[in-house]
């Protein structure tokens, strides 16, 4: 480029720039005093499956939903008796049939009377 | 510094045990040509250095983001240009340095660091007469002889885009010489 040798030839490309002293020789142990510490990276926990995240809720949320269908059940069950009376009606036989629903339900909802118990017990 | 000491050395980077040593070699290779750079861009020795620090404090706070896409020189110059292209800006917001031919030729007489003669002191005020992007591109060129592509990643700026700067570069420059002869 003609303009680019015209400069050079008028000026040329040195360097006119001074410098302190040493100023080279003391920046980078002056720079390296002054640079903040690396935080360390904590190490990474392993993420769970989000499956065992939301099991235990899961398995609450069933107990609860076949404890209030069985309360349900129940409650209609002993509406209708007190609807048709009968002769026998409020002896302690006809209350046996409560627990056997309680039960029914319970199979219903795959949930063993002991995983309840320890479910309930917070033993689980 | 040869690409298989700068492979070694990017490695030696990402390694907690050993970044802050093989940091260290960085600044002291490349701390004399980012700094004449800076130096050329902004005049004065104060405000070199303190950019200078700035950008190897960048340079390590970002080490991670650096992926050895670029060479580490390309890498620090951009960080460097950008730097003191800030720098300007915000010198001019204030308005509290004239960037015109005159004031630059006052300033560089009574800077004890500045040893030119009067042609130099000439090319300087042709120079500082310069938008701030044309100039940095202009110095990239003329003084530290990079590569076209190596300057378009420096300034993010496509290869024509920088041949037409320099271009008009050193038509201004020659022009400002014409008109003082």
């Amino acid at each position: 480029m003609k303009e680019e040798d015209f400069i050079r030839k008028q000026c040329g490309n040195g360097n006119p720039f001074k410098v302190p002293e040493g100023y080279f020789e003391q920046f980078a142990p002056r720079l390296m005093n002054r640079l903040p510490e690396k935080e360390a990276k904590p190490a990474r926990q392993p993420l769970r499956p989000i499956w065992q995240k939301t099991a235990w809720y899961a398995a609450a949320a069933t107990v609860c939903g076949a404890m209030c269908l069985g309360i349900f059940h129940l409650k209609s069950v002993h509406h209708a008796d007190r609807q048709t009376p009968s002769p026998t009606a409020w002896t302690a036989e006809t209350e046996e049939p409560d627990d056997a629903y309680i039960n029914d339900a319970l199979d219903y909802a795959m949930v063993s009377n002991q995983e309840i118990a320890l479910y309930l017990t917070e033993a689980y | 510094m040869t690409p298989a000491e700068e492979t070694s050395l990017i490695k030696q980077l990402s390694q907690p045990a050993l970044q802050r040593k093989a940091f260290e070699l960085v600044v002291r290779h490349y701390g004399p040509p980012l700094y004449r750079q800076i130096r050329r861009m902004v005049y004065s020795h104060e405000d070199a250095d303190d950019i200078l620090q700035n950008t190897f404090i960048k340079a390590w706070t970002n080490l991670d983001s650096f992926r050895g896409e670029a060479r580490l020189g390309t890498w620090l110059y951009r960080i460097a240009v950008n730097e003191a292209l800030n720098f300007l800006q915000r010198q001019k917001n204030a308005t509290t340095i004239n960037d015109a031919p005159a004031a630059v030729i006052s300033r560089l007489q009574a800077d004890a660091y500045f040893d030119g003669d009067e042609m130099e002191l000439q090319l300087q005020a042709a120079i500082a007469g310069l938008p701030e992007k044309q100039r940095a591109v202009f110095l990239l060129k003329y003084y530290e002889d990079m590569k076209y592509e190596e300057m378009s990643r420096v300034m993010d700026t496509s290869v024509g885009a920088l041949k037409a700067s320099y271009h008009h570069a050193v038509k201004k420059i020659c022009d400002f010489f014409k008109s003082r002869n």
